[in-house]
């Protein structure tokens, strides 16, 4: 499906590739991304832990495009094209998927008329027929199981009066239903109970593929204990101050942030990667 | 501009007008002199002056610059292509084909090819005023202007000298009817400016139920003045289902005044949707006047262009153990001005009242405007009453995360208006209206709504 490139190589393909961003918020001009540097391969899962504050959120909507944010300087390519240059619901059709970490409720628009306009919307843009109401139901069928959406939750307004782990399901349901090409979970975790959580992880980890790429961010060591990622990065104000595979995160959830910050300012640098 | 009556060419035409028709003679005395203390409250009181409080938001200027015709054309709507047309858009509700219990008026004159009241059971009378008033004109004398909406408003005293025709429906004690009656009225400006005087009348006996869908349209082609008033009265435990839909062409002024006298028990749902017209005023007057009595009112208006709309509700607790839940929306594009004046009066010996209001307001563009304007006079001490309003944008993050799943902005900021504006559609019982006005939201919206 991907072999347009020309080459026979085995080689993944670089799914997201971002240099050097620097982003800051419009409004008052602070600046929040101060640097980063990021590739993602096709098929690889990369967590980002950091603690509040440290910008993962900022991360996330600059790259899925939401407004209020400035890019200052760098670029990021998602399968080789300027993704920011693109409109959010392009990146969206592109194959883009945000997750979100406060997913927001849209009173009177219900979850599967919704859903159905935002994949005929992705259809659309991939050169494939509308499904019809039908049709769409049989899609989501198996998915919905997965993600234990009741029927009830299906039919009410998007989000609404939803509890914390319900939205969260919901956004891993849509995400399964869009099938994006990469995606990114902001917090997916937080707010959830324990049995929320193995839902919703066992969902992340049914959507794993090695056409797709994973931006898991998180607060928290917890959830990678589900979702095994192939690369962890910490951020810390803005930077990513450390790379490293999996067992990073288990420092991290030993040692706790301060660790990372310490040695990062011992180091005189804040932009240490570490080859894992 | 003053209340001066003589010096304003469209003013004289109208009285003009409401002399021919007294005039034409053969009325009851007892509306001889209901239309002659009308029109000499209008005449004397002249238009509202725009300092006037209660006429703010509505410029009734252009009622005064030109002198309005009274269709003397008997010519039915399908020898009028525009107002047909505007007529057929309404035809998930009514029907070109007289399969409805429906009366259709053209410009104020019943057209009688397209309405049809056949089929009615024992107890239910639905009929044209005209019909009524032969001989002595019993059948519309104990309610016809009881509610003294003539007295108080300028319009409606214009209304009363000059209506020559209108729908009565009289439903007996204890007469259940399920299906909805209609009537429509359209007005005809092809030919010249033309001024209607539409009124209703809705008498429920005790125990009685039914339901009335109340439509105005017209074409686009020419200025129309109508100025309709609704009276209706409420038996003991009588319940009402009413829809009025405003769907006036574009040079239309419309002024419409619905005046409810409540009997103990009785419950009124009203539904009130304000979609066309250059310029509307909407204008709801309840009086709950027996203990027990309720009003659910629902209001929607959406306003584009350079249209001008105004939705104004009194409600008149003046019994105890009442209730009343309003609720309106208002949806302002373009240069459009908008404006919801809600009053509720909970008299003193009103206690245990339970009256609750609620509007919202969504603003789609930078000129729009809108004002909204609740007053509450309570004068006891024993009531649950409270209100809300606000004004707002489409919400960032709504549209933000609508985007980030694929639809493009102007889909996105439709799905949104039409969910804020269907909230109150689908409030409305009858399943013909529903649609229709999920349709009509639908359509209303700018850009591509899928
Ligand atoms: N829209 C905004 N306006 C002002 N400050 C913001 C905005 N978005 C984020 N911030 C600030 O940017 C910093 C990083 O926030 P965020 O990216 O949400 O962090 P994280 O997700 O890592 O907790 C915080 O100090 C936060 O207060
Ligand atoms: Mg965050």
């Amino acid at each position: 499906m991907n072999g347009e490139r020309g080459t026979s190589e085995k080689k993944e393909m670089t799914m997201l590739q971002i240099e050097n961003l620097h982003a800051r918020i419009q409004d008052d001009g602070t600046e929040i991304l101060k640097g980063i540097d990021l590739t993602i391969r096709a098929g690889e899962v990369h967590a980002i832990m950091g603690p509040n504050g440290s910008g993962k959120s900022t991360l996330a909507h600059v790259l899925s495009g939401r407004d209020g944010y400035e890019v200052t300087a760098g670029r990021v390519l998602y399968q080789g094209k300027d993704l920011l240059a693109m409109a959010p619901e392009i990146r969206a059709r592109e194959g883009v998927f945000l997750s979100f970490q406060y997913p927001v409720e849209i009173p009177g628009v219900a979850n599967t008329y919704f859903l159905r306009m935002s994949l005929n919307a992705v259809r659309k843009h991939r050169g494939l027929p509308e499904i019809d109401a039908m049709d769409f139901m049989e899609l989501i069928e198996g998915k919905a199981k997965l993600l234990e959406m009741e029927d009830a939750l299906m039919a009410r307004s998007v989000n609404e009066g939803f509890s914390g782990g319900e939205k969260k399901r919901n956004e891993i349901f849509q995400m399964a239903v869009l099938d994006p090409k990469l995606a990114i979970l902001d917090e997916t975790d937080s707010g959830l109970d324990i049995d929320a959580l193995r839902v919703v992880a066992t969902g992340i980890n049914a959507l794993r593929s090695p056409e797709r790429a994973m931006l898991v961010i998180t607060h928290y060591q917890r959830l990678l204990n589900y979702i095994e990622p192939d690369v962890v990065h910490v951020l810390a104000d803005g930077r990513i101050v450390k790379t490293g595979d999996r067992t990073l995160a288990h420092l991290l959830e030993e040692k706790g942030y301060g660790w990372i910050e310490a040695e990062g300012a011992a180091a005189g640098t804040t932009a240490a990667v570490a080859k894992g | 501009m003053t209340s001066v009556v003589a010096a304003s060419e469209g003013v004289d035409s109208l009285v003009a007008a409401a002399r021919a028709v007294a005039g034409r003679g053969s009325v009851p005395g007892w509306l001889e002199q209901l239309r002659k203390e009308s029109l000499a409250s209008f005449a004397d009181r002249g238009l509202p002056a725009s300092r006037d409080e209660a006429w703010r938001f509505t410029d009734t200027a252009p009622i005064a610059r030109q002198a309005w015709g009274a269709d003397p054309s008997a010519a039915p709507l399908h020898a009028r292509p525009a107002a047909l047309e505007a007529f057929l858009g309404l035809s998930r509700v009514v029907s070109a084909s007289r399969t409805s219990r429906q009366l259709v008026f053209v410009n104020g004159r019943l057209d009688p090819e397209l309405s049809t009241v056949d089929g009615l059971g024992a107890g239910v009378r639905f009929e044209p005023m005209a019909r009524l008033l032969k001989g002595e004109g019993e059948g519309l004398r104990p309610h016809l202007g009881l509610t003294g909406g003539h007295q108080k408003h300028p319009f409606a005293a214009l209304n009363a000298s000059s209506f020559a025709d209108g729908a009565a429906l009289h439903v007996d004690a204890g007469v259940v009817v399920q299906e909805p009656f209609h009537v429509v009225h359209v007005a005809d400006a092809s030919s010249g400016p033309v001024a209607s005087h539409p009124r209703l009348l809705v008498v429920l006996g005790e125990n009685a139920q039914a339901s009335i869908v109340e439509s105005f349209v017209g074409g686009d082609d020419g200025p129309a003045f109508v100025n309709s008033v609704a009276e209706v009265y409420l038996g003991p435990h009588a319940t009402l289902d009413q829809t009025t839909l405003q769907e006036g062409g574009a040079a239309t002024l419309h002024l419409g005044a619905l005046f409810a006298h409540q009997d103990r028990g009785s419950q009124l749902f009203a539904h009130l949707f304000s979609f066309g017209a250059r310029v509307a005023r909407s204008e709801l007057s309840v009086a709950l006047h027996g203990e027990g009595s309720g009003v659910t009112l629902d209001g929607l208006f959406l306003a584009k262009g350079g249209q001008q709309v105004e939705l104004r509700t009194l409600i008149d607790h003046a019994k105890a153990h009442c209730g009343s839940q309003e609720y309106v929306k208002g949806v302002l594009d373009g240069t459009a001005r908008g404006a919801f004046e809600g009053r509720i009066v909970v008299r003193p010996h009103a206690i245990k009242s339970d009256a609750h209001q609620k509007n919202r307001n969504l603003v789609l563009s930078r000129e729009a405007l809108v004002d909204t304007k609740p007053q509450l006079e309570i004068y006891n001490d024993d009531v649950k009453c409270t209100h809300g309003s606000s004004t707002g944008r489409l919400d960032a993050d709504a549209l933000f995360y609508l985007r980030s799943r694929g639809l493009s902005e102007p889909a996105a900021r439709a799905l949104l208006t039409s969910a804020f504006a269907a909230e109150i559609a689908e409030r409305v019982k009858v399943e013909t209206v529903r649609e229709y006005l999920q349709h009509r939201i639908l359509r209303w919206l700018p850009g591509e709504a899928a």
